[in-house]
């Protein structure tokens, strides 16, 4: 009888444990999932921040910028140079080693809005499988030189992310 | 007694695992399900936007006599003495902000309110462009030029 008794006991004890170990296993999923979605927010928000760090890079490249009154300002035609010598096959190391290095994987293009829509395209590589992109839109002004006018445009950032 | 005394101290016990696994449960609700996602491009995006486009927009030079916006919107203020081919000043400002904005901010399908107003006139706005829903989130970017009599503002609010 007394044997009996303690073997319920010992049933007892095993199970008493089996469900805490449950419940410690449920707890640990849950924590593991919600662990997973705080890095990916994260990643989400360093990718962002790439993104801004690219736009801001562009904005003060030398070799877009105006040579004097320079804020938020880009050059025509060193835009146009630039578009010519990054988008020439010639010039391929230059696209994928020094300018690959400050912009990475992503796409940058220079439009006119006013007072004609012209489009120019600064760099682009993209890669195979891209998960995400982040697109940021700047408005600049485009001076042209030999019309000394300043005409609208509009700075398109795209970050690609693997 | 000593059977109710043991069976006290489980409900305790009960009552002890109850109240931790709520209050786990609710700091995982407070810190983790209510946590508000980051906007930090978003308030970037806005505020640069805003102010950049009014300070690209104001040295725009338009068609009319190589005039910028703001020589225009002066004109517009004052004396209205720039004639732009039969149009004036404040036309042709009116016209140059319209295309501007139609390639831009329309295109992108962003949400704003763009105003040029004198410091004496706010209700009677000299341009007016775009709405925003009252309650909705701004960044706003305001400039001033001094016109002939008074100073004129121009206020660009993008909201979200």
């Amino acid at each position: 009888m007394k044997n009996k008794k303690s073997q319920i006991k010992m049933f007892e004890t095993i199970a008493v444990l089996l469900i805490f170990f449950v419940l410690i296993g449920f707890g640990l999923i849950f924590y593991g999932r919600i662990w997973g979605a705080t890095i990916q927010d994260t990643e989400g928000e360093n990718f962002e921040l790439k993104a801004i760090q690219t736009a801001q890079l562009v904005s003060f490249l030398p070799e877009l910028q105006c040579s004097s009154n320079n804020d938020d300002c880009f050059d025509i035609l060193k835009v146009e140079a630039l578009s010519k010598i990054i988008n020439n096959i010639q010039n391929k190391n230059l696209k994928n080693e020094y300018y690959y290095d400050i912009f990475g994987f992503s796409s940058i293009t220079i439009e006119q809005a006013y007072p004609s829509v012209v489009s120019w395209s600064i760099y682009n590589k993209t890669t195979e499988g891209t998960k995400a992109k982040s697109s940021i839109n700047i408005p600049v002004s485009l001076y042209d030189p030999n019309l000394r006018k300043y005409n609208f445009g509009i700075l398109t950032v795209d970050v690609y992310r693997k | 007694m000593r059977k109710n005394k043991k069976s006290q101290a489980e409900i305790v016990g009960l009552v002890i695992i109850v109240l931790l696994i709520t209050i786990g449960l609710l700091f995982v609700v407070r810190f983790v399900v209510l946590r508000k996602p980051s906007d930090v491009k978003q308030t970037f995006v806005h505020s640069e936007l805003a102010s950049n486009m009014i300070n690209v927009l104001l040295k725009t030079t338009t068609d009319c006599k190589k005039s910028d916006v703001t020589d225009l919107f002066q004109d517009c203020a004052a004396f209205k003495r720039i004639d732009c081919d039969g149009v004036d000043s404040c036309e042709m400002v009116n016209d140059t902000i319209e295309k501007i904005l139609n390639n831009s901010l329309d295109k992108w399908n962003k949400q704003y309110e763009f105003r040029a107003y004198k410091s004496n006139d706010k209700e009677h706005p000299i341009s007016s462009y775009g709405k925003c829903a009252n309650n909705a989130d701004r960044e706003s970017a305001t400039y001033a030029i001094p016109a002939e009599w008074e100073t004129l503002f121009l206020q660009l609010d993008i909201c979200s």
